[in-house]
């Protein structure tokens, strides 16, 4: 799709992609989201699994630092891959407003995710040879994450749609 | 390995002897005996032992020592599901056995007489819980090849009989899960000590949640299928046998006598029974078999199912334990299962209970505990999720128990004294 002007008396028009190739691009960043979000569990569950059969037990240490892991890749892909996937509906969307807006959506659900996984990590080390010291400390992290994690994800594709749509 | 002339002797003797017994009678006969055979509650002079016949002949039980320097004694049993009392037989001795009617017979099955009264001998018993249909058996085969185990404790959920309603589907519970191989091995190995948990009878009972007649029926065909000495033929669970002056093992039936309304855990009778059978017994290993825990799980992963266990009745809890702590009675052992995870701890970290240990066995064929953070320190000094068996050494010399419990490998997965 081109930028054209009419003239050069008023903005640039923008050749805006068709209906089809628009859901295409919402269809791709949606698919991104639900594959990084298969690709977080599978990066906590990985860890904590090898752990599990090496112990013989949870190692609960290994699956809140694997999940913080796995949230900081999710964060940075949210962040700087999936956007570009609404290069897909072709035209040239403006990818930094896409951004910009998507941030504004889930930067609260994100900071919530962020204490959430900093609460059972802390949890998860008071449970360190005190068992049952940092259990109500993990299941508010857990309820926080439980809460905070599809929020960034739904908040993430109202966001970056309405950015690209501007 | 160097063996003795008495050895080469003995082993001999007993090749004889299976030879002669079994050389005249057909190939066992999983028609009429589909659930192989098993022995149960051994005493210094005898066993109950066990067979499910389907058949019209009359069914005698064969039993004789395996070191074979005896003539087999002729045991009569009846019954679809027959029991037959063998008495009159040596202490810490054993024996081969099976069952035969007519033309047929079961496959062999061996148990080890209890030690006699006054004498000390390191007793060895395994224990598991847990065992559900479609999970590997391969820890039962494991405990089933073991030919060193002077018993072996289940601790409930042998089967999971949820959702049955009537006799005939308790009973094919049971026989669909006693049918397998493993089991069968497993229970012709060594003679069995057995009690219930909620899964024989439905999924979280707790003694007021099934009606009479399912529970009735339930009730039925456990002891059609767990062999164990009952007083007068009565159908009560509770009980204690003893291997010499090493151990006494205290049989509970943690399930079926509870009163929520009055809080008590036990009926009063078996409650009576408990503290005064502990307070008697002179053995030193004093070993209590409840199905579900005793020890405090006081936190917030597990206080959701509190109700379901011992803490959830802390007047029945408190006055054993008191009981226990105040006479001073020594070497008491707790031991269960339920919790899908093996374990090793103090029973409480603080008040009644604080000196004394639990030790959770199994599960034997299940999913591990879902919980996320697995007992630990102070209180407890280690768990596993791993499917399981324990086996205990009973020292009296040395006074400690060592525990061990192995994978479905064979692999021991944890060693410690108690």
């Amino acid at each position: 799709m081109l930028a054209v002007s009419d003239g050069g008396t008023s903005e640039p028009l923008v050749e805006r992609p068709g209906v089809a190739a628009q859901t295409g691009a919402h269809l791709a960043f949606a698919g991104g989201v639900l594959v990084s979000t298969l690709a977080t569990v599978a990066l906590v569950y990985a860890p904590g699994r090898v752990a599990y059969d090496v112990a013989g037990r949870p190692e609960p240490l290994v699956t809140t630092s694997a999940m913080a892991v796995a949230a900081g890749l999710k964060l940075l892909a949210t962040w700087f891959l999936l956007p570009e996937l609404y290069r897909l509906g072709g035209g040239h969307p403006d990818i930094e407003q896409t951004r910009e807006t998507m941030w504004r959506w889930v930067r609260w659900p994100a900071l919530g995710a962020a204490l959430s996984i900093t609460l059972l990590i802390v949890g998860s080390a008071l449970e360190q040879n005190q068992w049952g010291r940092g259990q109500a400390v993990l299941i508010a992290g857990a309820a926080g994450l439980s809460l905070s994690l599809p929020l960034f994800d739904i908040f993430a594709i109202v966001g970056s749609g309405r950015g690209y749509r501007r | 390995m160097k063996l003795t002339r008495r050895e080469v002797g003995l082993g001999l003797a007993s090749f004889a002897a299976t030879r002669c017994i079994a050389g005249y009678l057909p190939n066992p006969s999983p028609r009429e005996f589909p659930l192989g055979v098993a022995s149960a509650d051994p005493q210094p002079g005898g066993a109950v032992l066990w067979t499910r016949y389907d058949g019209d002949e009359a069914l005698v039980a064969l039993v004789w020592p395996e070191a074979a320097e005896g003539a087999p004694i002729e045991v009569p049993a009846a019954g679809r599901f027959a029991l037959a009392e063998v008495t009159g037989l040596q202490p810490s001795t054993w024996y081969r056995f099976m069952f035969r009617a007519g033309s047929a017979r079961s496959t062999e099955g061996r148990f080890r007489t209890a030690p006699a009264p006054g004498t000390r001998p390191l007793v060895r018993l395994g224990a598991t819980s847990c065992t559900k249909d479609g999970f590997p058996f391969d820890v039962l085969s494991r405990a089933g090849e073991r030919g060193d185990l002077d018993a072996f404790l289940i601790l409930g959920d042998t089967v999971y009989a949820d959702g049955a309603q009537n006799l005939e589907e308790y009973r094919a519970k049971w026989a669909h899960t006693f049918s397998t191989g493993e089991y069968q091995a497993l229970r012709a190995s060594t003679a069995l000590i057995g009690t219930w948990d909620d899964h024989e009878v439905d999924n979280g009972w707790g003694g007021d949640n099934v009606t009479a007649e399912q529970l009735a029926a339930a009730r039925q065909a456990f002891f059609e299928h767990m062999p164990g000495r009952t007083p007068n033929g009565a159908q009560v669970v509770w009980r204690s046998v003893r291997f010499g002056d090493t151990a006494e093992v205290f049989v509970l039936d943690s399930r079926s006598e509870r009163d929520q309304a009055a809080g008590d855990y036990l009926s009063p009778a078996q409650m009576a029974w408990l503290k005064g059978a502990l307070q008697q017994s002179t053995a030193t290993f004093k070993l209590v078999m409840s199905s579900v825990p005793i020890a405090s799980y006081d936190v917030p992963f597990f206080s959701p199912f509190a109700d379901d266990r011992w803490e959830g009745f802390p007047r029945s809890r408190d006055e054993i334990l008191g009981h226990i702590d105040e006479l001073g009675i020594g070497g008491v052992l707790w031991l269960a299962g339920d919790f899908h995870l093996a374990c090793a701890g103090r029973v409480s970290l603080e008040g009644p209970g604080s000196s004394a240990r639990e030790l959770l066995v199994g599960p034997g064929a299940q999913l591990a505990n879902i919980s996320p953070s697995f007992p630990s320190g102070p209180q407890f000094d280690w768990a596993s999720g791993v499917n399981n068996y324990a086996e205990l050494e009973l020292d009296p010399e040395r006074g400690t128990v060592r525990a061990r419990w192995l994978d479905g490998r064979g692999k021991v997965i944890k060693e410690l004294d108690v």
